[in-house]
């Protein structure tokens, strides 16, 4: 398996006015193809402000982010949402759907945008698998917190995307709910051999990963399988 | 709980900026509005009153009844007497007239002195700047002056105490006379009696005046200057306070969105409150200060900032525009307002904490639904593709209350702005038109034929030092000058031909209709309403008469001799332009297709050059030759078409006058000489001759025009930048909810893959669809509104007769859509500034900020 995502020197600096915070601090790492990876770590440890630069969601102070071998900070916008549509998918603690749109839309929106069509039947086995099939002609405001998080989890492996980066996912939901979304995640990777990287507060949650790295004070602590 | 508050302050510092900023405003606007209203309303009372009086009726000619009647009336405050004496004489020469004027009628007319003081007793008297002019020797206060009160009569002795300014002339009409030479007594000689009189109701008015009429003593005359009837619909909308109601319900109207923008957070915060065990009057209490600290802050800056800003603003429109504003200070309806605007800003700020103590506690807010709460989710077909249409759609469905609240605040000020604008343009335009009119001339216009000036009289005039040119008419009309007279009266122009015409006899119904007089099935004849004599000096008219005439040719020298006239009889049609249909002569150019056209066939009426028609009218009738007939379609005849043109000397000879008089003269002052002196002289002419009652000077006229329009002007002005201020500000903070909501939104398109460019694209799509829906809404009401008013000035029956008009008075469609194109343009300026800025801060954004601005709502 060969890597898809490599951080070099990665560094984010808060300017709070006149506190400055380094919620990340110098660190470097490789996500290998095709594993499900856990950062774990407690409240204020850096590990979600990790993951939105490794996704690109936030500018690092300082480093790059390489995927598919390319640093994704040195893009231009275009190419990076290019890229977000078709190698990324997303998974967020609040689900973040659109209200306005159904289940099945939320779910086929990242392809609406990038103008494509998914292989025929995908969406719908995909729909099957997650069991939110029935659900697909509902509005988000009609559904519960764990059903919403199917249809996010749906949404983020619509494109078949390379990479799932899932901050928090089960953050929101019961016990019950977690578990099976975590399942989810789980048979998503084995069936479509997608890299996961889930961030977790949850030690627990994190076992159930292939590796784990351990963030404190906005640095690896540790590595493990 | 104080400290609570101010705690709770300084972690909310925007939202109580936002809050602060908003009811600073809704009160300053709300003042300023009443401050400027009434200090317009009641500077342009008083300048009408100046000018025309403060009385509100007089009888002239009034008896015992009459005075017994006005003070029986509960509402007639103030009753002032004016005793006509008869003319004053010095030396065989008539100065002026003399009359007692007692206190209140001297106030109620508004007489002034340039010098010295009204006469306090019998031995003084006061006279006009004209008659001190009048008098053989030049006098000064103090001065003893020997007067008659006829001809040949006894010479008296009086003191001159003042010196008066002319005044009266505006309104003197009715052809009574008032003073010139103010007595100091009653005295013993008895004359003809005016009382002046102000009352607190015009609805008493009209029984006054019944019970005058019933009565039978003397002339009721309203003073309709002073207090017109006919008012514009903003002033009569604004009238006398009505107008409180209006902007207090503006104000509620913005408190309620004021709530709306802060609700949301502050619900938050009391339910958390609740949660942690804060009970219901705790709550009602904090929710209380919080808006007691609040209202006071704003009420303080929101009172001395409106009073500081009406100050320099009335201080700049005095300073720039030059017309007398007072500032006046209506405390009842300020008080009005501010009680009206508090309570209703505490108990919005009450029923917010109430909702809260109602309402369920809960724990965890959805954030998506957080636009829909309380509402049902709207029906779904689902989308077989995701276009930006689609998009569209489904926000409006699911956010119609915030859009279509937007659309309809857009549009009512969209319509407003056009309106104002247009109605501001109009009034500026009256504004130059009356002041590049602002002419030193003095105009007469006798009531008869009769009345006219002389050829001799006309060359006296001319001899005036400082007069420039007199223009002279003759015209003799069978509306206005035909008051004295009995019955109906009409000016025919007949002959036998005419009897069996379509042509004449449609003519003549139409316009015996128009005049509401009784219509003549059978007649053989044309009835007119004036007829209007030419001279040799109306070169051009008599030109085109000559090129235009088919039928015979224009003998000029029989013409002025007044033994031959001109028929004009091109082809008209019946249309209706105001006051009932009439006859409307046509070309070919602007006939409508749709209508009859009425045609003179000289076949079939029988009339050519040579033959005899006869002019009849209340004055005389007199048979003249037919000269020339127009019946071209094609014929010039923009200048004053009548049915028959006839010259000066005909006029003068069918009333029969030997000597020719002149119905209408101007007299044009030179501007550079001493116009103050050349007026009086003109003024004491006329008065001389005992014709001053229908002088008029033009200037002083003119003037009083201007300066309504430039209160028009101004009053519109303000309007627009009180309805834009608010516009602007419920817009910002509106646009900045809005989009502080689009933010999550905007984080969740760009982490799936929307990038920058499309994302304001999409944006600005939205908004050029919602823009130009506002647009579109907006032109049709204008356009509406524009044509409603262009029937009510120029009454159009037909859309043929409608695009005819407009294409005749280009001007109109120019100011039009010069106010819509303004309209637009501020609107779409507007937009960009509160939509596009925020939109552009939010782009600007990462996804995590905008993601975790959702979060943190």
């Amino acid at each position: 398996m060969g890597v898809i995502l490599s951080a070099r020197n990665l560094q984010k600096i808060y300017d709070m006015g006149e506190v400055k915070v380094e919620a990340v601090k110098d660190i470097s790492m490789e996500i290998e193809k095709g594993y499900f990876y856990a950062i774990i770590g407690k409240s204020g440890s850096g590990k979600s402000t990790l993951l939105h630069l490794l996704s690109g969601f936030d500018r690092p102070t300082k480093g790059t982010v390489e995927i598919g071998g390319k640093d994704i900070h040195n893009m231009k916008d275009d190419r990076l949402s290019a890229m977000r549509r078709k190698k990324m998918g997303f998974v967020f603690q609040s689900y973040n759907l659109l209200p306005e749109f159904c289940v099945e839309e939320n779910i086929r929106m990242p392809l609406y945008l990038d103008h494509t069509r998914s292989k025929r039947g995908y969406i719908r086995n995909l729909m099957e698998k997650l069991g939110i099939y029935e659900l697909r002609l509902k509005f988000p405001g009609q559904l519960s917190g764990g059903e919403q998080q199917r249809v996010a989890i749906a949404r983020a492996l619509a494109a078949q995307p390379d990479i799932v980066f899932a901050d928090e996912p089960t953050g929101s939901l019961d016990q019950q709910s977690g578990r099976e979304v975590l399942g989810l995640l789980k048979m998503m990777k084995e069936e479509w051999e997608q890299t996961i990287l889930l961030v977790t507060h949850d030690m627990e949650i994190a076992q159930t990963a292939d590796r784990i790295i351990e963030i404190q004070d906005g640095m690896v602590v540790e590595r493990g399988a | 709980m104080r400290k609570l508050v101010l705690l709770s302050f300084k972690g909310r510092k925007r939202e109580l900026r936002i809050s602060i900023i908003m009811l600073v405003l809704i009160y300053m606007c709300g003042i300023m509005t009443i401050l400027f209203q009434e200090s317009f309303y009641r500077s342009r009372e008083n300048l009408r009153r100046d000018t025309y009086g403060e009385w509100m009726g007089a009888v002239f000619g009034a008896g015992e009844g009459t005075g017994q009647i006005l003070k029986e009336m509960e509402s007639t405050k103030r009753i002032g007497k004016m005793v006509m004496k008869g003319s004053f004489w010095q030396d065989g020469k008539r100065i002026g007239e003399a009359g007692f004027v007692d206190h209140t009628a001297a106030a109620l007319g508004r007489i002034q002195t340039a010098e010295g003081h009204l006469p306090s007793d019998g031995t003084e008297i006061a006279v006009t700047e004209t008659v001190a002019g009048r008098l053989k020797e030049k006098v000064k206060i103090g001065d003893k002056i020997e007067l008659a009160l006829s001809e040949n009569g006894e010479m008296e002795s009086y003191t001159l105490s003042g010196i008066v300014k002319p005044w009266g002339r505006e309104w003197t009409t009715e052809k009574h006379e008032l003073p010139s030479v103010i007595l100091g007594t009653d005295g013993t000689v008895q004359g003809e009696t005016y009382l002046f009189f102000k009352s607190d109701s015009t609805d008493e008015l009209n029984h006054i005046q019944a019970r005058l009429e019933t009565l039978g003593e003397g002339t009721y005359v309203y003073n309709e200057k002073a207090y017109p009837l006919d008012i514009s619909v903003l002033d009569e909308f604004f009238l006398e306070g009505k107008y409180i109601f209006f902007i207090v319900l503006i104000a509620a109207i913005l408190i309620c969105y004021l709530m709306m923008l802060t609700l949301k957070s502050r619900r938050y915060s009391l339910t958390v409150l609740r949660g942690i065990g804060a009970d219901a009057a705790e709550v009602i209490q904090l929710v209380l200060w919080e808006t007691a600290f609040l209202w006071g802050a704003a009420f303080l800056a929101g009172v001395v900032m409106s009073a500081i800003m009406t100050g320099v603003v009335l201080y700049m429109v005095h300073i720039i525009v030059k017309i007398p504003v007072h500032f006046t200070i209506p405390a009842e309806f300020i008080l009005e307002y501010i009680t009206c605007v508090t309570v209703i800003y505490f108990m919005c700020n009450l029923a917010g904490a109430l909702t809260v103590i109602w309402s369920q506690i809960r724990t965890t807010f959805k954030y998506d639904s957080g636009l829909l709460e309380g509402g049902a989710l709207p029906k779904l077909t689902k989308a077989e593709k995701i276009t930006f249409f689609t998009c569209l759609k489904r926000k409006w469905m699911f956010y119609n209350k915030v859009h279509i609240s937007r659309f309809a605040v857009s549009t009512i000020v969209m319509v407003l702005t056009a309106v104002c604008l247009q109605l501001f343009i109009e009034a500026k335009d009256k504004y130059e038109f009356w002041m590049g009119a602002v002419e030193y001339a003095y105009g007469y216009e006798a009531d008869s034929l009769a009345e006219g000036l002389t050829e001799e009289q006309i060359v006296e005039l001319e001899r005036i030092d400082g007069v420039k040119s007199v223009e002279k008419d003759v015209f003799i009309n069978s509306n206005t000058m035909t008051q004295d007279m009995e019955g109906v009266q009409e000016i025919k122009i007949s002959a036998s031909a005419f009897k069996d015409s379509e042509y004449v006899n449609t003519h003549r119904r139409y316009e015996q209709k128009q005049r509401q007089i009784p219509v003549d099935e059978e007649g053989d004849y044309f009835s007119v309403l004036e007829l209007r004599g030419l001279g040799p000096q109306d070169e051009e008219r008599l030109a085109c008469y000559e090129r235009a005439s088919d039928m015979g040719t224009l003998d000029r020298e029989r013409f002025i001799s007044g033994e031959e006239c001109v028929l004009i009889l091109p082809p008209y049609q019946i249309r209706d332009l105001g006051g009932g249909k009439e006859p409307v002569y046509v070309n070919t150019v602007e006939m409508d297709e749709s209508r009859d056209v009425y045609t003179y066939e000289a076949d079939e009426n029988a009339i050519a050059p040579g033959d005899m028609v006869k002019i009849s009218t209340p004055w005389g009738e007199r048979e003249v030759q037919v000269g020339a007939v127009i019946t071209n379609p094609e014929a010039d005849l923009s200048v004053d078409t009548q049915v028959a043109a006839v010259s000066e000397r005909f006029v003068n000879l069918l009333c029969g006058l030997e000597e020719e008089r002149y119905t209408a003269v101007k007299m044009n002052l030179d501007e550079t000489a001493d116009t103050a002196g050349t007026g009086a002289e003109i003024e004491a002419y006329f008065e001389a001759l005992g014709k001053g009652a229908n002088l008029r000077n033009h200037k002083s006229a003119v003037r009083s025009f201007a300066e309504d329009s430039i209160f028009d002007e101004t009053q519109y002005l303000f309007i627009l930048t009180t309805v834009w201020l608010v516009y602007m500000l419920v817009m910002y903070h509106g646009n900045q909810a809005y989009l502080k909501n689009e933010g999550k939104r905007i984080g969740v398109l760009r982490a799936i893959g929307m990038d920058r460019i499309m994302l304001k694209l999409r944006y600005l799509l939205e908004n050029i669809f919602e823009g130009g829906a506002v647009i579109l809404l907006s032109i049709v009401i204008v356009t509406g509104n524009f044509l409603i008013r262009l029937k009510k000035n120029a009454p159009y029956d037909s859309i043929n007769i409608l695009v005819q008009s407009l294409a005749d008075n280009p001007e109109d469609v120019r100011l039009f859509l010069m106010a819509l194109l303004i309209a637009v343009t501020v609107f779409l300026g507007v937009s960009i500034v509160t939509l596009y800025m925020p939109l552009k801060k939010l782009s600007g954004r990462s996804i995590v900020e905008n993601l975790d601005d959702g979060e943190r709502r």
